[in-house]
């Protein structure tokens, strides 16, 4: 039997009692095939400690510790913080869009901002005119069709600024220095990072030209760049 | 022949620090055991192997039996792609075995819970925390209710020690209504419905 979607199943989770210990295994389903239990016998040897040993400041108070072992818990509470604090404004981010799109379509002057009122005080969710930038074309093509090119285009960067290069002798400009840098044997000293981007005009034009759902489906392929504030805003 | 690349980055938890510290998570969140290995997409009709940043895996050969199950076990049409990690080296547990974790659907509107629906454990079985995983061999990645995270989270560091080595990091949480959105964008890019929970090394 292979699997396809249609083979739906319920799927148990991890017990909720009888948490087992290595060897002993209670409460938890007989092992599968390829299975093997824990074998206190065959305990692998712990690897030596490749930790580098650096010289140790004395500290004879135990104030320099007493600080150190603050960082290090306020370090972990930060990180904490920070991952639900990320999690809650991108997800905001994407509950909101659906709403930016739709109040912004066939608008010429768009709101730069949508707001979300809270018992805590106001919330602001800013879509500006930045762009992630994609490694080609791909994703556009099915959404935008032989559209693309009005409203993305290639960027690259040779250690020069690609945008500046005027369209027209691009090419050939391009050929010349590859040829140079062959000709004194340094191809191999040029780098070109590529990409894809929203033509300048994209943000603007986008609400009045394209439909929402166009402008949804972009979005997953291109994502605007949105920040969420909130200082200031009562 | 045409280089072919996987459709997504594999997605990227955010970092969420030590599970005790974490805060209250919004919705019906699952758990699986961080495994320490190598992050991994298996093209299932060729067994091709890419890394986090789609790059071929250059040690694939040491995966040729695993492969070989998952070829025979995953229906290739209906699973194009699988995201997977790769256990190698890093420690002596399960060499050339590979856990699936998840599927990347052809189309982006299935949940995690209907995705890993989909692998029934009579036939892929799980990879569950207190066995030690032979060598060259093919799990899906053990799934701990939300209820028994923070058991799970003082439980696997005993372990590691039974062990002898780090085999487990910690935890992963997934929303269990998060989909897998493909990008190619960003090898480094974070999704939010995911995050990862480390104990410190």
């Amino acid at each position: 039997m292979r699997y396809t979607p249609s083979t739906v199943v319920d799927q148990p989770t991890m017990p909720a009692a009888g948490l087992a210990t290595p060897g002993a295994a209670p409460g938890l389903p007989a092992a599968g095939p390829g299975l093997k239990k824990v074998n206190f016998g065959g305990i692998t040897k712990k690897k030596e400690d490749t930790k580098t040993a650096y010289p140790v400041v004395p500290d004879p108070n135990g104030q320099f510790a007493i600080i150190a072992a603050r960082i290090k818990q306020r370090v972990d509470e930060f990180d904490a913080l920070e991952a639900a604090l990320e999690t809650d404004k991108k997800e905001l981010r994407c509950l909101v869009t659906p709403f930016y799109f739709t109040n912004s379509h066939g608008k010429a002057d768009v709101a730069s901002s949508v707001s979300v009122q809270s018992a805590a005080g106001e919330v602001l969710v800013t879509f500006q005119n930045r762009y992630k930038q994609l490694p080609d074309e791909r994703s556009l093509v099915p959404i935008l069709g032989e559209h693309v090119a009005s409203y993305f285009k290639q960027s690259f960067e040779l250690k020069i600024d690609g945008d500046k290069l005027p369209a027209d002798g691009a090419d050939d400009l391009l050929a010349k220095l590859q040829a140079l840098f062959a000709e004194y044997n340094a191809a191999d000293a040029l780098s070109v990072k590529e990409c894809v981007k929203p033509q300048s005009d994209f943000h603007a034009k986008r609400h009045l030209l394209l439909t929402t759902e166009q402008n949804m489906a972009i979005d997953e392929a291109c994502p605007i760049v949105a920040m969420i504030k909130t200082k200031g805003r009562k | 022949m045409t280089a072919f690349i996987p459709p997504t980055y594999p997605l990227r938890p955010i970092n969420g620090g030590p599970l005790n510290k974490a805060l209250p998570k919004s919705g019906d969140w699952s758990y699986e055991p961080k495994y320490n290995g190598w992050r991994t997409l298996v093209h299932v009709p060729t067994g091709a192997m890419f890394n986090r940043k789609c790059e071929r895996l250059s040690i694939e050969s040491e995966f040729a039996p695993a492969l070989r199950l998952l070829r025979a076990t995953l229906d290739a049409e209906a699973f194009e792609w699988v995201d997977c990690e790769a256990l190698e080296r890093r420690h002596g547990i399960g060499r050339g075995t590979l856990i699936v974790l998840d599927v990347i659907p052809h189309e982006n509107k299935y949940d995690y819970g209907q995705r890993r629906a989909w692998l029934t454990p009579g036939i892929l079985p799980f990879l569950y925390p207190s066995c030690r995983p032979e060598d060259n061999a093919l799990f899906q990645s053990a799934r701990i209710d939300a209820k028994l995270a923070d058991e799970y989270w003082r439980l696997l560091p005993t372990y590691n020690v039974h062990f002898g080595c780090g085999f487990f990091e910690g935890l992963v949480a997934k929303r269990t209504n998060s989909l897998y959105p493909k990008q190619l964008r960003s090898a480094t890019e974070e999704y939010h419905l995911w995050m990862k929970h480390r104990w410190a090394f």
